[in-house]
């Protein structure tokens, strides 16, 4: 028999900690459960999910539903798409079946990109190979999770780029819905002899064809994702890594009368995240945020400490609670913290996202 | 300085007070006094406290954390996992049970610690872990935790069977079979809906058609139509229909008769060369029939993709001759009396990722460089049977085109088919002869291949 692979490639930077990834596990497995209940997907549908933030890594080889499992996604520092694609075009060229004399081939396989944001490497090396070797032995749908993501790079990927609005739990619900009946599809027209790639019918409301050939504001640039400030901080207590993410607001801001727009970032929450998280970071990397621009500060999600978001002077982040002298785990120096008031704040190093 | 002394210093050290170094003779004896020394373990039982209640507190957090998986099972079949607490270290656990097993068909030994049984069902199954471990306090509840084990369906349970609608556009029955002489020889036939049909109650799109011609042939065609085509199953009944129809008009006797002539003078060439024209002949028809089918339906032509393999034969006391033509992947195998030798009468069409096959359909097939390819003829002294199929048999049996060559895989494929039963005592009040024949190969087509469940089609001559 044929088989009908499906990659997943998986955005998992810091930016998508928290609901998003939760989400994404979910929507797996519930994408897995959908199609065991499809005979024509049980038997021909085999898949694999690869998670890239800095570096990339296979979560789960290239294997049978019946055998699937649901992983349990890590979080990473950095969006490295360039390391992601090779990282996928290596394990394509390992495990793709070529129809030959001698044996049955693969049905054209399928790849699904999650993406949140916008790249923080430079992907034109990967493209042009993707473009040159495989644009036309794989179908890929590039699809963005949100409205800040780089979708002519997308595009340059793929003819299907899809804009996905995740907005509450119903519409993760429908989306992955959506993205069920387009392997259950593609599964029964494989059989049917035909190209075997058709994507499910979208609503618009949740998920929408992007038409790249319409002017729009597709172009960001940059190596940072601007759209969230995700800090990786550790806890002074437990030694465990935690990452604090907060989303773009526009505020207005008065100044001398006149009106201007004002960058600023509200806390979205605090995440406790496992050591897998250093072997996925891009360690090359710096970048500050002014505390000015920050809404809020979280309690520590690993002890509970009262403040989640102290700076030693090491520049990294830990947790303070009300003991006098405190010890940074990541240097070791103990010292005493005053809040950072005063004029213009301080600058804080935060990660890729 | 002893033990206590040391302590002492180190504590004041530790808040920036160096006085004793200043004083030692009186710091050593104010370190020993009785109510410090009593302070000092009383600090040092409760420091070893506070790191044990840490430590409990962060394992129980850690179990609470872990990734905890048990292999899939699959409904029907027997199913045995171990709760590994080696690998999954656990081994500080003083107490656990897992519940949650009623009615699902497994069972938990908490002694072995093995999961067992025969799932009934497919679906997750969800556990309930409880559990203690080491340096928790005497009676203390038990913590609790969710665990999965997912079982998977049956796939053969999977597939519905759900009649096609008899009065529907180009109804067909959904399953055939017959059997009956032809040209002197046996033609035993079976045209079966795939499981992909019969789970959404559609029809049928392979067919076949056969008849004696006159002055001894006889013509055998087969065709699939293309799944991805609305009206497929219409394209290969026009196919074999019109195969069939212009080769009895126009095959006759008087046109025939030189081909005899050429068979007593062994002239292989001359054979081919006279019997060409009726085979494209014949593949025109086809899809001038189809084309004009579709004109009147007002459907574009490849509506009605199909593929087509037909051959005429004729058998002369010195042998048989065969003459095929051939567009798509429907394999027409020949073989040899002993079954120690297979001749293929056709090369398929097959593409890179499949999907790359060619239909009658299409009108470039006529004017392509490979078109004379498309035709055999091969004159054989003996043979035991002559096969015609679909890919919906192909598929599942011979796998890839290589094996078609292997006559191993043939006489497998015969034993498998077991046409006479010899394999098996017959069924008491089974009727024997030529009935038996056509319903074994009826009960046989319905075979299990996971992943293959096309059409299926075979027709065989013997």
């Amino acid at each position: 028999m044929r088989r009908l692979p499906i990659y997943f490639l998986i955005d998992i930077s810091e930016s998508m900690v928290g609901e998003p990834i939760q989400q994404v596990e979910e929507g797996l497995a519930t994408i897995i459960q959908a199609l065991k209940s499809d005979p024509h997907a049980l038997e021909t549908v085999w898949v694999s999910i690869i998670v890239f933030a800095g570096q990339a890594k296979t979560l789960v080889p290239l294997q049978e539903i019946v055998s699937f499992y649901p992983p349990k996604f890590p979080i990473g520092s950095g969006t490295s798409l360039s390391k992601g694609l090779g990282h996928l075009m290596y394990e394509l060229r390992s495990n793709i079946v070529k129809t030959t004399y001698e044996q049955k081939g693969d049905w054209k396989p399928i790849v699904f990109l999650f993406t949140d944001g916008v790249p923080t490497d430079d992907t034109s090396a990967a493209i042009a190979e993707w473009k040159q070797n495989w644009a036309r032995t794989a179908n890929m749908v590039a699809i963005s999770f949100g409205d800040e993501t780089d979708m002519r790079l997308l595009g340059e990927l793929s003819n299907d780029v899809m804009h996905f609005k995740n907005t509450s739990p119903q519409s993760y619900k429908a989306f992955f819905k959506w993205v069920t009946d387009s392997i259950k599809t593609s599964s029964i027209s494989v059989e049917n002899n035909s190209t075997g790639f058709e994507l499910a019918k979208t609503d618009d409301e949740t998920i929408s064809k992007i038409d790249l050939s319409k002017p729009g504001d597709y172009d960001r640039g940059g190596y940072v994702d601007d759209n969230f400030v995700v800090f990786a901080a550790q806890c002074q207590n437990t030694k465990r890594p935690y990452l604090m993410k907060y989303g773009k607001v526009s505020q207005p801001s008065n100044f001398g009368g006149m009106n201007f727009e004002t960058r600023a970032y509200r806390l979205m929450g605090a995440y406790p995240v496992d050591n897998s998280y250093y072997e996925l970071a891009d360690k090359s990397y710096e970048n500050n945020v002014s505390s000015d621009e920050l809404i809020g500060a979280p309690t520590c999600p690993c002890c509970g400490n009262q403040y989640g978001l102290a700076v030693c002077s090491c520049r990294k982040i830990h947790c303070i609670g009300d003991e006098e002298v405190s010890t940074c785990p990541w240097c070791g120096s103990q010292g005493k913290y005053t809040s950072g008031g005063g004029n213009g704040g301080f600058n804080i190093g935060r990660a890729q996202g | 300085m002893n033990d206590i002394q040391k302590y002492i210093f180190t504590l004041l050290a530790n808040q920036g007070i160096h006085s004793p170094q200043q004083f030692e003779k009186e710091f050593l004896e104010f370190a020993v006094r009785e109510e410090n020394i009593k302070n000092v373990s009383l600090i040092r039982q409760l420091q070893v406290q506070m790191t044990q209640a840490w430590q409990i507190r962060a394992r129980r957090l850690e179990i609470a954390g872990q990734y905890i998986t048990f292999p899939n099972g699959m409904a029907g079949r027997p199913y045995t996992a171990l709760f590994n607490f080696e690998t999954l270290n656990l081994t500080d656990l003083t107490s656990h049970s897992l519940t949650g097993f009623e009615g699902t068909g497994l069972e938990y030994d908490a002694v072995t610690r093995t999961i067992s049984g025969t799932p009934d069902q497919g679906g997750d199954i969800t556990l309930e872990f409880t559990y203690n471990f080491e340096g928790e306090e005497e009676g203390a509840a038990p913590n609790v935790k969710k665990l999965s084990i997912i079982i998977n369906a049956d796939p053969k349970s999977l597939w519905k069977d759900i009649p096609s609608d008899a009065n529907g556009l180009y109804s067909k029955p959904d399953n055939v079979a017959e059997i009956c002489q032809l040209g002197g020889k046996t033609l035993v036939a079976a045209s079966r809906r795939g499981r992909s049909h019969a789970n959404i109650g559609g029809y049928r799109d392979d067919d076949y058609d056969y008849a004696e011609l006159e002055n001894g042939w006889s013509v055998i065609a087969v065709s699939d139509g293309a799944g991805s085509a609305p009206a497929g199953r219409k394209g290969s009944e026009i196919a074999c229909n019109a195969v069939v129809d212009y080769l009895k008009h126009q095959f006759t006797a008087e046109r025939s008769s030189v081909i005899d002539e050429a068979v007593s003078a062994n002239a292989k060439e001359k054979i081919k060369e006279l019997g060409l024209p009726y085979l494209s002949g014949a593949a025109n028809h086809a899809f001038e029939e189809i084309e004009h089918f579709s004109r009147e339906a007002a459907m574009p032509l490849s509506n009605f993709h199909a593929t087509l393999v037909f051959a005429l034969v004729k058998h002369y006391p010195q042998g048989s001759a065969f003459m095929t033509f051939s567009i798509g992947d429907c394999p027409m195998a020949l073989l040899n009396k002993d079954m120690t030798e297979v001749t293929l009468m056709n090369k398929l069409d097959v593409g890179e990722f499949g999907g790359g096959t060619r239909f009658i359909t299409m009108p470039e097939i006529f004017r392509a460089d490979d078109f004379e390819a498309r035709f055999r003829f091969e004159f054989v002294t003996d043979f035991s049977y002559f096969v015609l199929m679909t890919d919906g048999i192909y598929d599942p049996k011979f796998e890839v085109e290589a094996n078609l060559d292997k006559i191993e895989r043939w006489q497998h494929f015969f034993e498998d088919l077991d046409l006479e039963r010899k394999n098996r005592e017959a069924l008491p009040g089974m009727r024997r002869g030529n009935d038996d024949i056509r319903d074994r190969l009826a009960e046989w087509m319905d075979f299990w291949s996971p992943g293959n469940h096309d059409d299926r089609t075979l027709a065989i001559l013997f």
